[in-house]
């Protein structure tokens, strides 16, 4: 099991490195080089922007270049003066050291920095989305396999069908749209609420000075993208329960447990749940997965200033620095996300050998 | 699914006790299809969708509109608005043109790029499966890789990085989206290259290319259109998704996602701009969804007729 598990985190090695590569090359086809960004002031000389686009380094070779960004030029001299000799050390530590450079918006700040400040308000968020969503998404998997054919299991796939088919940026916006206007003046006339908004249409915490009160006061505020956001996530995981609980209904260690005499629950929960689970521990990837691209749609809508709002401001003010770290974490985290899942599978399930 | 010549098929004279007519594949998936009324409806409502979108400017000139005309005196009309069928929008722009315009470009780019990334994801799947070794372990780094950087933030920062026209948007998705198909191809190939009527064809002096793309990849063509559906469902998706972000195609063309992302200036004033986006989207999704289990149903050997 251990060497799987090193052997599995070894495989992740090269991923990271792609995506870095495919990521920094990305970035270099953008308009506007960094050089007309950082000296904006047209009355730097041409001789010192020059010197600037040296020190930058961005008349190097890709190859180079991509060097530069990965582990940083502090351990190699680079020309500052333009006189075609290397004369001082480098100051960029480079990626995997966390030097992301220098944010153009928040003028110098670390974009890791600014990436780790906004991590709790996305994390909370998508917990809470994993919360609702799975344990919606199984127990009404597991009813409607048990009420096979009745009402509530019919019922149940339409929805599904529905939940997956309505992108989430739109059942968040009728969400606000009926929590915040139409169910307030339906409710109004019989003396509940008034007239205002029931629920906060967006923001993750009243604005207060000094940061956001704990959790449970502002628990409020996480309702509404939590039921958006979920929604996908129940009808996802409801289907491949239902699926994977029949599976395990009809098989025939199941038919000799009824055969003992044992009783429909127990059958059900210890027999049948307990295997059907297994799934879970597959899909619970690509879930997580799902949830961090689908952040940056939810905290759009909701304003929640997590980190895929900081993605989207870095993007409308073209602030390379913070979009690469932006991207290069939300991967990193897909990769480890990916990572869990596979090792979890590896653990829950006796039938596969190392 | 092993392709007997016709010569030698096995057919029964009609007199032969329990006498079935043959059915290739296609024929009993299609025999199968036409009696699966919700697949059927859902076939129907796509084509009306595709064709009132390509028709959009005959249907302009019926009522003397055009997606782009704006009108200040006319600002956010209700639907039902005389001229307008389905009102207006904050610059008083008709909502009926600009939809079916908008559902022109969805549906043309999530179309157009679903066939490209298909054709792409069969030539790099087959070469995969069929050669193996080094080639095949450097496609799927290469996928295993394209797959762990988030859609959303891989679409959003090439798009920050091309201007996005139209056909731009089907190239990046195109980029983007073959792996699945890659996959699946890749998966199908290895194993059918091992089939003996591969072999036989080998043995015939067939060329790599021949064997790959004559003997193979026509048997895995089912798979291929369930999977076009699947790919249809999630380019839909993530176009809107990107143009409701702000990072697709640009105002002033229309699409049902960046109308979305204009609408939320206005929920308050005229929510219909904002409602019927949503519902085409919606619509169009909850559809091609519906074809694609009923084409996996046709298809499925193992479903009882």
């Amino acid at each position: 099991m251990q060497k799987y598990i090193v052997r599995r985190v070894a495989q992740a090695l090269p991923t990271l490195l792609g995506i870095t590569l495919i990521v920094y090359s990305i970035m270099l086809l953008a308009p506007g080089d960094p050089v007309s960004l950082l000296a904006f002031d047209p009355t730097i000389r041409q001789d010192e922007r020059e010197r600037l686009a040296n020190q930058l380094g961005v008349n190097d070779p890709f190859l180079l270049q991509y060097l530069r960004w990965l582990i940083g030029d502090d351990w190699m001299m680079v020309d500052t003066n333009f006189d075609s000799e290397v004369d001082s050390w480098g100051d960029n530590y480079g990626i995997l050291r966390g030097d992301f450079g220098k944010s153009f918006k928040f003028r110098g700040s670390n974009p890791l920095t600014l990436i780790g400040e906004r991590l709790g308000a996305t994390i909370e968020l998508n917990i809470a989305v994993l919360l609702v969503g799975l344990s919606g998404g199984i127990s009404i998997g597991v009813l409607a396999a048990v009420y096979r054919g009745r009402f509530f299991d019919k019922f149940t796939r339409i929805f599904a069908v529905i939940g997956d088919s309505v992108p989430a940026f739109w059942l968040g916006l009728l969400a606000i749209v009926f929590f915040g206007l139409i169910l307030p003046r339906l409710l109004e006339p019989y003396g509940i609420g008034t007239g205002r908004p029931i629920l906060p249409m967006g923001g993750r915490c009243p604005p207060v000075r000094g940061g956001c009160p704990p959790l449970f006061e502002r628990i409020h505020y996480l309702i509404l993208p939590t039921l958006v956001s979920s929604l996908g996530v129940i009808a996802v995981w409801s289907r491949l329960m239902r699926a994977s609980m029949l599976e395990t209904i009809n098989s025939d260690y199941i038919r000799t447990a009824r055969a003992k005499g044992l009783s429909d629950r127990s059958v059900w929960v210890k027999h049948g749940l307990r295997n059907a689970i297994l799934p879970f521990t597959v899909f619970l990837g690509p879930t997580f997965v799902g949830l961090i691209g689908g952040s940056v749609i939810i905290e759009r809508i909701f304003t929640w200033p997590g980190v895929g709002l900081l993605l989207l401001d870095g993007l409308v003010s073209r602030d390379y620095p913070i979009i690469m770290a932006s991207v290069v974490i939300g991967s990193v985290l897909t990769v480890i996300g990916y990572l869990i899942s596979d090792i979890l599978y590896a653990l829950s399930d006796p039938r596969i050998r190392f | 699914m092993e392709p007997l010549e016709r010569g030698v098929s096995l057919r029964m004279r009609k007199s032969d006790e329990g006498f079935r007519p043959s059915q290739s594949l296609w024929g009993r998936a299609m025999s199968r299809l036409r009696r699966d009324r919700p697949t059927l409806a859902a076939m129907f409502t796509i084509a009306l969708l595709a064709v009132l979108a390509a028709l959009a400017p005959l249907i302009g000139d019926l009522f003397g509109v055009d997606p782009y005309t704006q009108d200040l005196r006319k600002k956010y009309l209700e639907v039902g608005a005389p001229g307008h069928p389905l009102g207006t929008d904050e610059l008083g722009r008709d909502h009926l043109s600009r939809l079916l315009y908008g559902g022109q470009i969805s549906l043309g780019i999530a179309f157009a790029a679903a066939i490209l990334s298909l054709c792409i994801g069969v030539a790099v799947g087959a070469f995969a499966g069929f050669y193996g070794g080094l080639v095949d372990d450097f496609i799927l780094w290469f996928i295993t890789t394209l797959n762990s950087i988030p859609g959303l933030f891989l679409l959003i920062i090439i798009t920050a990085v091309l201007s996005p026209s139209p056909p731009a948007m089907v190239l990046v998705f195109a980029i983007i989206g073959w792996t699945g198909t890659t996959r699946l191809v890749r998966a199908e190939t290895y194993s059918l290259k091992q089939r003996e009527y591969v072999i036989a064809a080998r043995a015939m002096g067939a060329s790599n290319l021949r064997l790959m793309f004559i003997h193979i990849v026509p048997n895995i063509f089912s798979l291929l259109i369930i999977g076009l559906s699947q790919a249809m469902v999630g380019l839909i998706l993530a176009e809107s998704a990107l143009s409701f972000i702000g990072f697709g195609i640009q105002a002033p063309i229309p699409t049902w996602g960046n109308m979305l992302n204009n609408a939320l200036d206005y929920m308050r004033r005229a929510p219909h701009l904002m409602v019927l986006p949503g519902l085409l989207i919606s619509l169009t999704v909850f559809c091609i969804y519906l074809i694609g289990d009923g084409l996996r149903d046709a298809f499925d050997p193992k479903t009882a007729d």
